[in-house]
């Protein structure tokens, strides 16, 4: 066993924000739907159920910032699909996260005369699950691959592609999230080019390879903090 | 359409396939296990030559 307290909880990312600084709270639901198909034949006075369509998504809250809640604020009224990403232990690659595409459905500041100025953020996810961190927040300044990480399996059912491009000090960064059947031949399952700040939670289909990793393969600017991850569906 | 084993495919998709830290050029042609080479056409990294 190894139980980890809340205070181990290393980020907290929402669109290009990170919100680590901020927040003091987090909680994440993953729902597997069961939808009945009981008929007059069912057996055993039982009622039938089949596996639905799974949904997810998570709530954050903390303290009240003027930067934070500009950039939260604005996010909730557009339309755009953005990336989520929890990580509750230490960042490393090959720690576990939680996240993936979502809707801010709920931005909540609130403050009292007793206490701190607070917020609460709510993500609708829109495909969502646990996955695993392949670049943590740390300033990049050239091309080349991360460290892989071996899942011990592959998957069949593809998964999400998460990147955070928190800083826009370059002119131009392009990475990619790869798979590998050896560890030795790679496979691109995303590319992004970042010029500015963004999100993306890309969902990609078919055959995961057990390995993966992080790989800037265009950098010209100065340094660049990006954040991936990601999560295999079941 | 499915990959075949012990079968040649050239990569036609800049940048998406490497091996280590070094990229396949667009137009080489690798040798690929039929799962592999599945996986790959259906990125659009590969095509049959």
């Amino acid at each position: 066993m190894a139980f980890t307290h809340g205070s181990t909880t290393s980020g907290v990312y929402y669109h290009t924000q990170d919100l680590t600084a901020y927040a003091d709270t987090w909680s994440v639901d993953l729902t597997g739907n069961a939808d009945e198909v009981t008929t007059f034949a069912s057996a055993g006075n039982s009622r039938e159920f089949i596996r639905g369509i799974n949904t997810g998504g998570g709530t954050v809250s903390g303290y009240y910032d003027a930067a934070a809640d500009q950039a939260l604020f604005d996010s909730i009224s557009d339309s755009t699909v953005d990336a989520f990403t929890l990580i509750p232990d230490a960042q490393a690659i090959g720690a576990r996260t939680y996240g993936g595409a979502g809707l801010d459905t709920s931005f909540s500041p609130s403050g009292s005369v007793g206490g701190v100025n607070a917020w609460s953020l709510d993500v609708q996810g829109t495909g969502f699950g646990g996955g695993v961190l392949l670049n943590i927040e740390t300033a990049l300044t050239t091309t080349g691959g991360n460290a892989s990480v071996d899942s011990l399996a592959s998957s069949a059912n593809g998964g999400i592609a998460v990147f955070h491009f928190i800083t826009d000090d370059v002119t131009t960064m392009t990475c990619a999230i790869q798979d590998s059947p050896n560890d030795s031949t790679w496979a691109n399952l995303d590319e992004q080019t970042f010029t500015t700040v963004d999100s993306v939670a890309t969902i990609v289909t078919g055959t995961i390879d057990q390995y993966l990793r992080f790989n800037v393969t265009v950098f010209t600017g100065t340094s660049a903090v990006v954040l991936a991850s990601f999560i295999r569906f079941a | 359409m499915a990959g075949k084993a012990g079968k040649k495919y050239k990569i036609v998709k800049d940048g998406a396939y490497w091996k280590g830290d070094e990229p396949v050029e667009v137009g080489a042609t690798v040798t690929l296990t039929k799962r592999e080479a599945e996986k790959l056409l259906h990125r659009g990294i590969i095509e049959e030559t």
